[in-house]
């Protein structure tokens, strides 16, 4: 199978500011990749150079074996910016019957409409929908085209709960049907459970580059937490095989790495806990952490 | 193909059907100004005044769809974000400015065709249909370089930035060039700027034809260059944006 994306030493520049350095990577079809990093990490940068909208400092992209911007390259690509594109005076369901008509081999109108889920809102101009109405419509839109490769730039920014659950059960029945994803998102628990490989930007560079499991083991302490009143000193003196990471209002969180020896130490004040458990980190978390180191 | 008939279709929906506003501004307002010069302030006119205001107002009204209805229209898509939209799909920036253009021509010619109706019907102009036509269709084409100095000002910055280029450009232009009463009531100085204005050599060349005196061959150089001078602002102006990406 061809390499989708082939990025090579990497460096883009705005000014004097350095906002990507050095960054290699290949994407193969099929991969579901998670692109993290705190704001201003250049993710949006990154996937910028990958769509061709702006030009590597240093460096190579292929999409397709290709540069980004030709119109091969374009045909087979379909994205969904953070900010959600619209137009005026036009309703959703005609910005669909113009966005199908740019590609060669367009999904099914009924398809798109399924996909974009707005109900009766399907005929409503598009700059009078809600930011989460603009987000469904903007992600249909991206699909407009059958793309192999999908670009999610903070996707589900500004829908509700039950919107983002059907979202996220959109992108795996795609991930299922072959297609190739690279998503941002806010909401790293929603990553957590969609990617297949997480490219983790930090400092100007790839921090972490491979499979979510790989993170998470290089990370590998437990939580244990619980509430209790009893005085901080007491309960940092117990446990020794962990250190206490928060501890807010009666809340205790202790990280380790050997849960079992944490509550054979917290057993003697047992009647005082409330609430014990234990959990492994989420990408959330780790998330934070690896964002704290180095700054 | 199909991507741009079904662009031009929407445009036509988006920029005529459903832009109230503009059957306000860019007709009515020189439909205004032509019924009022020509029926209620018409004192010691000459009969021939009331064609060559025609003519004037059929120019101001393409003055003002081909700059503030074109650059207001591709600001608002830049904002919109659907131009960046178009650069991340397989249809070129040329298919949209293509189809704008188109959009632009056919308003064109529906704003000169109301005007030159108010004309026969109410004022009682009247000339042969070669006339009629000349209107319609010089003003028709001379408009293309003020559309394409439109698209280039819709992005010199925000919308307040647009805006205020546009009404600085758009309203002298139409004064200094003779549109609103005639040339020859300016000062010399005034005349020799309105004189170089594109209005002002679309209005001479049009008059003219219309007369069937001598190919007015200076004006239509004139024409010309204003065409090439809008061209090249606005290769420059995408080059400057495609540069402003790149960093």
């Amino acid at each position: 199978m061809t390499t989708m994306i082939h990025v090579n030493n990497l460096s883009k520049r705005f000014g004097k500011k350095r906002v990507l350095s050095d960054i290699s990577s290949e994407v193969e079809p099929g991969e579901i990749i998670g692109l993290i990093g705190k704001n201003g990490a250049g993710k949006s940068t990154l996937i910028n150079l990958m769509l061709g909208l702006t030009e590597p400092s240093d460096g190579t992209i292929k999409v397709f074996g290709q540069a980004p911007r030709t119109k091969a390259t374009k045909a087979k690509i379909g994205v969904m910016f953070q900010d959600s594109f619209g137009l005026d005076r036009v309703r959703g369901n005609e910005l669909i019957k113009l966005v199908r008509s740019y590609y060669s081999h367009p999904l099914a109108f009924s398809k798109i409409v399924e996909l974009a889920d707005l109900g009766a809102n399907l005929t409503t101009m598009v700059t009078k929908m809600s930011g989460g109405q603009r987000r469904k419509l903007n992600f249909a839109l991206a699909m407009a085209g059958d793309p192999e490769l999908l670009f999610l730039d903070e996707p589900t920014a500004g829908m509700d709960a039950n919107s983002r659950y059907d979202f996220w059960q959109q992108i795996h029945a795609l991930s299922n049907s072959g297609k190739t994803i690279i998503v941002t998102s806010h909401y790293l628990e929603e990553i957590d459970d969609v990617a297949s490989r997480i490219i983790f930007l930090k400092n100007q560079q790839v921090l972490y580059d491979g499979a979510l499991m790989g993170l998470k083991k290089r990370f590998t302490h437990t939580l244990v937490e619980f509430d209790s009143s009893l005085p901080e000193l007491k309960l940092t003196t117990l446990v020794q095989s962990g250190d206490l990471d928060s501890h807010n209002q009666n809340h205790y969180v202790f990280v380790t790495e050997d849960a079992d020896a944490v509550v054979r130490e917290l057993a003697p004040e047992m009647a005082n806990l409330h609430n014990l458990r234990i959990t492994q980190r989420s990408l959330d978390q780790i998330f934070r952490e690896v964002v704290k180191e180095g700054d | 193909m199909n991507a741009f008939t079904n662009q031009v279709k929407t445009n036509i929906i988006r920029i005529i059907v459903r832009n109230p506003r503009f059957m306000a501004f860019d007709i009515g307002v020189p439909a205004l100004f032509y019924i009022l010069f020509t029926k209620v302030m018409n004192q010691g006119l000459p009969a021939s005044f009331e064609k060559t205001y025609l003519v004037s107002m059929a120019i101001y009204a393409t003055l003002l769809s081909s700059i503030i209805t074109v650059a207001n229209t591709v600001l608002s898509d830049k904002e919109q974000a659907y131009i960046r939209f178009i650069d991340v799909s397989p249809v070129s920036r040329n298919t949209y400015y293509a189809s704008m253009g188109m959009v632009l021509l056919i308003l064109t010619m529906v704003e000169i065709a109301v005007i030159e109706l108010i004309a026969k019907l109410y004022i009682g102009v009247s000339m042969s249909v070669i006339n009629w036509l000349v209107i319609l269709t010089v003003v028709t084409i001379a408009s293309i370089p003020l559309m394409i100095f439109g698209v280039s000002l819709s992005f010199v910055g925000s919308n307040t930035i647009v805006n205020l280029m546009v009404n600085l450009i758009v309203f002298p232009a139409a004064i200094l060039s003779g549109l609103w009463w005639p040339l020859s009531m300016m000062p010399t100085w005034s005349q020799t700027i309105g004189k170089l204005l594109p209005t002002y050599q679309t209005s001479v060349i049009v008059n003219d034809v219309m007369k069937q005196t001598a190919v007015p061959l200076k004006m239509i150089g004139g024409e010309l260059v204003w065409l090439v001078l809008a061209i090249g602002l606005l290769v420059v102006v995408q080059k400057i944006q495609r540069t402003k990406r790149a960093q």
